[in-house]
This record gives structure tokens, sequence and C-alpha cells, in this order.
């Protein structure tokens, strides 16, 4: 008796041995998202309140494009579709600023169950709502030097952020089952490690341009390399 | 022994069926018999407005509002508005009683007629609409209970809260409901309507209630789906001062409503 | 005396009327219905039940079926929390309501009349003041669980009179909810039809007539498939009914009882009734009543539209009266009709055709007259916040007297009625000589 619960124990760690010593998967996609279409100038928008710390107005670059790369700055590249192993790593919190009248980061992303953290660092009242089509996420008046306000995603998607008290600002967070996204940088440029192989669906979304899709082969180890152009490869329908 | 065990498990049941006498006692269990008939009160009392599907798209729901807010509940899809929970919440189903037995002011009918078992069949109907309600526990927020009564300096106080936390950008100077966003026609609630602030010199017009403790609510709590936002992460641990806020925007109608 | 010749016999009667009205919360309506008391007791706005006052929309109708209490519920005398003999003088005030309507200032001036100057002296006059000409007090609600009441008392400045235009009681919910609600007093048949008289925007403007020569010198403004249709017919009594006058299952005011329900759910709705008839105001001056009964299939459940299509048949006993040689004979006179509903989101639009028949006309009298009428009335309203654009068309065929103008659009019969909102009410229109009252003879 004794014997086969010794022969089991081993057994078993050899077994568990063997699981934490599996490779993780390292495949990689890299690219860059570019914009080839008519320059679109930068919007001037009216300051409604506070103009004394905003400024009369502000702009807005609706498509904020690299001038030598022609990168796409602000594209969100995911991969859905992928298992996702177990993990109970704990996820620092998504913070979101109020700060000289603008959403920080503009474009957010994050994974359902990370802490959003909203903060305020002007010297006026914000109000910061964040809703997923009629439904609120969150809807608090956030005063000068406020404390965080704290609320995990709950669902995937797209969250538009605004500010009632300033209706020119305007932010989104895009919350996703798994960590296979990135926002593309100020070259337009991405990478998404620790893929594992196969063909996959990728997702380039953009607030303004919209939705790209695009299949690609991931090997098991090393990179891949796209390059996708908007509007040329864009959907109709924008989101 | 066994005696003792006995006379435990006696204890218990008594225990429980008087816990089960008290408050919700009427409160059916979520069964298909509920559900069969809460959707034959619906459909007799409700769909006129809030649409056979629980869309907000009765026969009779767009003209409340017409081209602004406010449109009939959408049950499927939306958030609530009028709650005790904290912001982005679902509410609970003693907010839903509640908005059924009073009404909304304006807009809604009071449904107090239906016998209180005839409510919960209703509220359990509702809610089978939305996949939310089986994963999301709404819990209400706690409340801190009132001062003995307003005091001068505390309305002063109060007047001064309004002012720093920028009620009047929307109700305006005076609480009419005038401010400038108001006026400027930027205020719009989730569906995309044009709202306007409440008026706070009128509380029988309220859809939340005119109480202290509704006031105190609204201002814990939010309204989702429209511009007004929860203060509940302002006043976290102040209680006093946001007692103050309650008493001075009673007073802007001269009323004081424990 | 009417001379209807052959060839006019059948002669149609087109009318288009195109207005703006103000529709928006209550205060201002053009004609009877809409009662803020409702709107007090429930603390609710009026947008709640109807459209633009007085039409309602179909939470406002069912209201109205289950005798003045929420759709779905009994509540009766809860809501109000007050029981038979506990009413005080303040619970009364608040099931009351009060209007008055008139025109502020109106001006008319007739350029074709027939034959010409017809109406001399009265042809032309900017400034006549006419506030207020009609004064209504309304009384209306539930007395207790499922037992409902309505009354309008009515002052008529312009013609002197006053009296009860209506009054009557519900019980509903008999037998189980919705399966029969009776009404018993003086009330309007066509309440619950697709096409109600009473829920009309534009108010009932009298047809112009030359009384000596008995010749009609302007045509009223009413729905035609609604109104009598007939010239040479007259009351028990003698006297003319006015062809524009709403009669019969379309009449304003009847006394008689009904029963009314929609015992296998919202989809279908019976109705069975039966009256004094013959255009009396009290009491029956013969043995024969008028019965009537209706159906009415409902489509209404989501977005944000609802149908209705509905069918009567009326048949009168000795209700209506024809001039012989030899005096006044009894006649028959029956109508059927169909009418249809649509409306979604604000716009309203509504139908009813009718088809009247008269019989047991004496051989004597034959010759001079058309026994068969029928009418088409189309209605569309679509409020512009605040404003609400009304269309309206009538189309009369048949009992046509042959002096009759044939009405051209946009001849100066066209009504064109603004009314700005709840503030101010200025409505131009050419007056009539005698305005003809909706009830009564």
């Amino acid at each position: 008796m004794k014997a086969l619960l010794i022969l089991a124990t081993v057994l078993f760690a050899v077994h568990d041995a063997s699981l934490s010593h599996a490779e993780p998967p390292t495949g990689t996609l890299v690219g860059r998202i570019l914009y080839v279409g008519p320059a679109i100038p930068e919007q001037v928008i009216e300051v409604t309140r506070d103009t004394a710390f905003c400024g009369a107005q502000t702009t807005h670059r609706a498509v904020a494009i690299h001038s030598i790369t022609r990168g796409l700055e602000g594209a969100v590249v995911s991969i859905d579709g992928i298992a996702l192993p177990a993990s109970d790593a704990a996820m620092p919190p998504l913070v979101l600023t109020n700060i000289h009248c603008a959403f920080a980061p503009r474009i957010a992303v994050g994974i359902v169950g990370q802490q959003v953290e909203i903060r305020n660092d002007d010297p006026i009242m914000h109000n910061t709502h964040i809703s997923m089509g009629p439904r609120t996420f969150v809807n608090v008046a956030m005063i000068p030097a406020s404390r965080p306000v704290g609320k995990p995603l709950k669902q995937p998607g797209i969250y538009t952020v605004k500010c009632d008290a300033h209706k020119f600002m305007q932010a989104h967070i895009l919350a996703f089952t798994h960590p296979y996204f990135r926002v593309t940088d100020e070259t337009g440029a991405f990478r998404i490690p620790n893929l594992p192989a196969g063909e996959h669906q990728v997702t380039i979304w953009h607030d303004t341009l919209g939705t790209i899709h695009q299949s690609v082969t991931i090997p098991a180890q090393g990179e891949t390399q796209i390059t996708l152009e908007y509007p040329k490869h864009a959907d109709a329908r924008k989101q | 022994m066994m005696h003792a065990k006995h006379l435990k498990y006696a204890a218990l049941l008594i225990v429980t069926g008087l816990c089960a006498s008290t408050a919700q006692a009427v409160k059916p269990a979520t069964n298909r018999d509920t559900l069969m008939e809460g959707r034959r009160i619906y459909e007799q009392a409700c769909a006129w407005c809030h649409g056979i599907g629980g869309e907000g798209d009765g026969p009779a729901g767009w003209f409340i509002g017409r081209y602004t807010s406010p449109r009939p509940r959408n049950f499927v899809n939306d958030g609530y508005k009028l709650r005790s929970t904290a912001s982005g919440e679902l509410p609970t189903d003693q907010d839903l009683f509640r908005v059924i037995t009073q009404g909304i002011p304006g807009v809604m009918p009071a449904y107090r007629s239906l016998n209180e078992r005839e409510r919960w069949q209703v509220i359990a109907y509702l809610k089978s609409w939305n996949s939310a309600f089986e994963e999301e526990t709404p819990a209400p927020l706690t409340f801190p209970s009132a001062p003995p009564g307003p005091t001068e300096a505390g309305i002063q106080h109060g007047r001064h809260l309004y002012v720093k936390l920028d009620c009047r950008v929307c109700h305006g100077d005076n609480g009419e409901g005038d401010g400038p966003e108001a006026t400027a026609g930027h205020l719009r609630d989730a569906d995309n309507l044009r709202i306007r602030a409440t008026n706070l010199t009128d509380p029988s017009a309220w859809k939340n209630g005119a109480s202290s403790h509704d006031l105190l609510r609204t201002l814990m709590t939010g309204l989702d789906g429209t511009p007004m936002p929860s203060y509940a992460n302002e006043f976290d641990g102040q209680e006093e001062a946001l007692w103050d806020l309650v008493w001075y925007i009673q007073s802007l109608s001269g009323k004081q409503e424990r | 005396m009417s001379r209807p010749s052959a060839a006019a016999a059948i002669a149609p009667l087109v009318m288009t009327v195109f207005a703006l009205v103000s529709g928006t919360y209550a205060v201002s309506v053009p004609s009877a219905e809409a009662i803020p008391a409702f709107a007090r007791k429930y603390t609710m706005n009026c947008a709640v039940c109807h459209t633009a006052p007085p039409r309602l929309n179909t939470f406002g109708e069912r209201f109205l079926e289950n005798g003045y209490q929420l759709p779905g519920t009994e509540d009766g005398g809860i809501t109000a929390k007050k029981h038979l003999g506990d009413l005080s003088l303040d619970d009364f005030a608040n099931h009351t309501g009060g209007r008055l309507r008139g025109n502020m200032l109106r001006s008319h001036n007739f350029k074709r009349q027939s034959p010409p100057a017809a109406e001399a002296g009265t042809v032309h006059n900017n400034s006549e003041l006419g506030f207020p000409e009609i004064f209504s007090l309304f009384t209306a609600g539930s007395l207790t669980k499922n037992i409902g009441f309505f009354t309008e008392l009515e002052s008529n400045m312009e013609e002197s009179s006053t009296g009860i235009e209506r009054a009557f009681v519900t019980f509903n919910n008999l037998g189980g909810t919705n399966v029969a609600n009776i009404r018993i007093g003086r009330m309007d048949p066509s309440a619950t039809f697709s096409f109600s008289t009473l829920r009309q925007q534009l108010e009932l403007v009298g047809e112009s007539m030359n009384t000596s020569t008995d010749t009609v010198q302007r045509a009223g403004l009413f729905p035609l498939a609604a109104s009598a249709k007939f010239y040479g017919l007259r009351n028990r009594s003698g006297t003319a009914i006015s062809p524009y006058a709403p009669s019969l299952y379309n009449a304003v005011a009847e006394t008689g009882i009904e029963v009314r329900g929609r015992p296998f759910g919202d989809w279908f709705m019976y109705q069975v009734g039966m009256l004094n008839g013959a255009n009396e105001t009290f009491g029956d001056s013969n043995k024969g009543k008028d019965f009537y009964g209706a159906v009415r299939f409902d489509y209404a459940r989501s977005a944000n539209f609802s149908a209705s299509l509905s069918a009567f048949a009326y048949l009168g006993n000795s209700n209506a009266t024809v001039l012989t040689g030899a005096g006044q004979a009894d006649v028959n006179w029956h109508r059927y009709g169909m009418a249809a509903h649509v409306r979604y989101k604000m716009f309203d639009l509504y139908g009813m055709y009718t088809l009247d028949r008269i019989a047991h006309v004496p051989t004597a009298a034959l010759a001079n007259f058309d026994t068969s009428a029928s009418g088409l009335s189309v209605a569309c309203d679509r409020p512009y916040a605040p404003l609400t654009a009304i269309r309206q068309h009538g189309y009369r065929r048949g009992s046509q007297p042959a002096h009759v103008p044939k009405l051209r659009r946009g001849s100066d019969q066209t009504i064109r009625a603004v009314q700005c909102g709840p503030v101010c009410s200025k409505r131009l229109q050419p007056p009539t000589s005698r305005r003809r009252q909706c009830s009564g003879p």
C-alpha cells in the first residue's frame, strides 16, 4: 500500500515537472499600421468650459500619422480566439487620468478583471463618464486632486469615455479577455509576443478609421511581420 | 443527545420561519409560474410603454419624451437610473419594487394597485430579459444616517459645496436647471437624447424621490444613463458634508422633508 | 326643403384641409377631451396618454376602456385612497377639469357665395372678438374599484345654451379582466372605435346655411364619414338634421347602454349597444330603439407602432323622419362602417368609410330623396413640437342639393387654423352664421 503511494507520488512529481517545463508559446507578431489616404487635418475644437485653464481651443488629431514612416498612432491590434492558459498573475491597474483637459491615455487597453483607476490631475472638476452602449460602466465626479476611483472591467468590448462637464474630452477603453493586444506607437509599430503557432485572425481597430481584419500564420518560433494600410484594407463600417 | 438535536432543528426551523414572515414574505421564488404570472401582468399593464419584448419601444412609449429624454426603460440592454447601488451597478430588487410602487413623477404611473406579490412577479419577469442580473449581484451602498436637522452653518457650507462641486454648471445658480451646460444644450442621455438638468426648486418632479434620503441616495449613486455623476468618492468619510449639501439643496425649494 | 336633382344626387363633395395646430401638453386644446384631472391624479404629464390632445395613444385608449383605471389594474378608488361615502370637496375638485375654448379674434371674408351676395352684411368682418365661446366643465374618473364616471357640462355662449353634453357611468371588468365593461348614460358610441368622433384635432365648424332658401352656402368642416350626409332628414320633433352633424354610431352624445370587452386578449374587442336613438336629448318619443355592434382588431406590441381595424353596424328604428305632402313620416336610418388607424412614433393616420341607408321611405318622398349615401374621411396628424400638422380629406357621395357649388381645393372654403402653443390661441376661420351644435337638434 505504502509502496504504491510512493510510486504514485513519484509519478505525479515527474508529470508535474514535465508540465512546468513545457515550452511557452514563443511566436511573435510584429508589424506596422500605416495610413496612406489623403491627409486629415487636425480638428480645432472649441473649449466649452474652464477656458482659463484649458485654453480657448483645443486640437484633436483624428488620424495621427508619423511623418517619416506614415505609421498610424493609436490603433489597437488584437488577436482573438487563442485559448488562454490559467494565470493568477496580479494585473496592475489601468490608469486613466484627466490631465490638461484631456484623457491620458486617449486609447487605453486592458484585460477583463483589470482594475480601471480614474484620476484627476487638473485643478478643475471633471466628471468621468465611461459607458458601453447604453449601459453605464461608471459615472463619477472627480474633484481636483481627488482620490482615485477604481472599478474592475467586467465585460470585454469598447468603452467610450467622456466628461459631461467638458464636451470636447473623449477617450476609449478596449477590454479583452486575453493579453494579445497592443496599441501602435507614434511610428505605427507594434509587437505582440508569446503567441502560439497557427493561423490567427488579427483585428486592427482605430476610433476614426474603423476596423481591419487580416489572417496571419504564426510560426512556432520567431517573428511574423505584417504591414497593413488604412484606408485600403478597412471595412466600410466604422466602429 | 438525539433529543437536543431535534430541539435544535426545531428552533432553527422556527427562527427561519419567523425571518421569512417579515418584510419580503410575499416575494415568490423565481420559477416558471412566477415568470408566467409576471408576463401576464406585464403584457396588460406595462407593455404599452415598455414594449412586448421589454425594449422600451411600446406603442405609447415614444410620446412621453418624443425627441427628448426620457424614453421608457429598455430592460434588455440598458443600465438602470434609479438605484441604491454604486455607479454602473444594477439595481437591487428593492429598488425595482420602489419604482413600480411609487412610479416616476411625470412619466410613469404608480402601480401600487397591483398587490405586492404581483409586483414581485413582474420584477422577476423584467429581470429575466437581462442576463447581467444572473452574473452580477447588486449590493446597496451604505447610506449615512441623518443628523438631527439642518443648521444655518450647514446650509452655508452646503452652498459652498454646491459651487465647488460644479453643481451650478448644470443645475444653475439657484437650482432651476438653467446652468450653462444645460442652456447650451450639451446634456445628453445614454440614448443621445437631449435631457434637462433637474429643477431643484421643485422636489415633486424629482424622479428619484423628494425626501432627504432620496436626495442623498441620488448624490451617492448618480443617475446612470444621464450626465448626473456619483459623488460617493468625494464624500467618502465626510458624511456631515454630504448632509450639508442635502440641506442646502432642500433649502432651494423652501421645503425640508425628512 | 331640399330638392336635389337627379344629376346632383351622386355628386361628390370633396374637402381638403391642411392645418397647423399645436398639440403640446394639455393646456390649449382645440376640441373636447383631454382631462387634466387624470394628469393630477397620477402625477403624469399629458403625453403619457395623449399623442396630441385630444387624440389618445395606445396607453390612453386602454385607460379609457378600463373605466379610467390604469390598464391591467383595477385601481379605481385605491390610487385616490378614498371610498364611496368618504368623498370631500377636495376629492371632487381633483376629479374635475375645466376648459374655456374659443377664438380670441376671428375674421372672415367670403369672396364667393351662392347665390352671389347671399350673406350681404356679414361678408367681411375683421374684428370679431370671440372669447370665450364655449366653457366646459368635466368631471371624470373612477369612483371606486371598477366603477368609473364621466360628465361634461357645456355652456355655449354663441348659442346661449347650457347643458349636459355627455354623462355616463361605467362598470368595468365584469366576469374577469376586460371580459365585459358596461357604459350607461349619455355617451359617444364611437369612443373606442378606430376612428373616434370626439378625438379629432380639428374642431367642428358648422356649415353656413341660408335658411330661407334652405341652401348651403359653405360646407361645414367635420369628418364627412361621421356626418349625417343627408339633406331633408329631420328628427322626430321636425327639426332639420344638418348634413354635417355627426350622427348615429358616430354621434357626439346619445343615451343608451353598451357592453364592450376584450375577452380573448388585447387583439380583439367586441361592442354591443342599444340607444334611445332619434337624436333626442332626453327620453324616447318612440318605442323603437337603435342597436349597434362593433368589432375591433388591434396590433400593439413594440417598435413604437400600433394599428387597429374596426367595423360597425348601426340599425336605426324610426330614428328620423322625412317630410311628405301628408306630413312627417318615420324612416329607419342605418349605417355601416369600417375604420382603421396606424400609429408610428409621431405619425398618426386614421380613416373611416361609412355607408348610410335609409329604409322605409314613403313612396311619395322617394322621387326627391336619395336613400343611400357614403362618406370617407382620412386624417393624418403629425406633431412637429410644438405644432401639429393636420391633413384631413373628406369625401361624400349621395344626397347633394343641386345648387351647392362644387368645391375646389384652395377655394375660400379652405380653412387654415394655426395655434401657437399653450399660451396663445389664434384661429382664422370663416365663421358660421348659425353654428350647429354637435349634439341635439
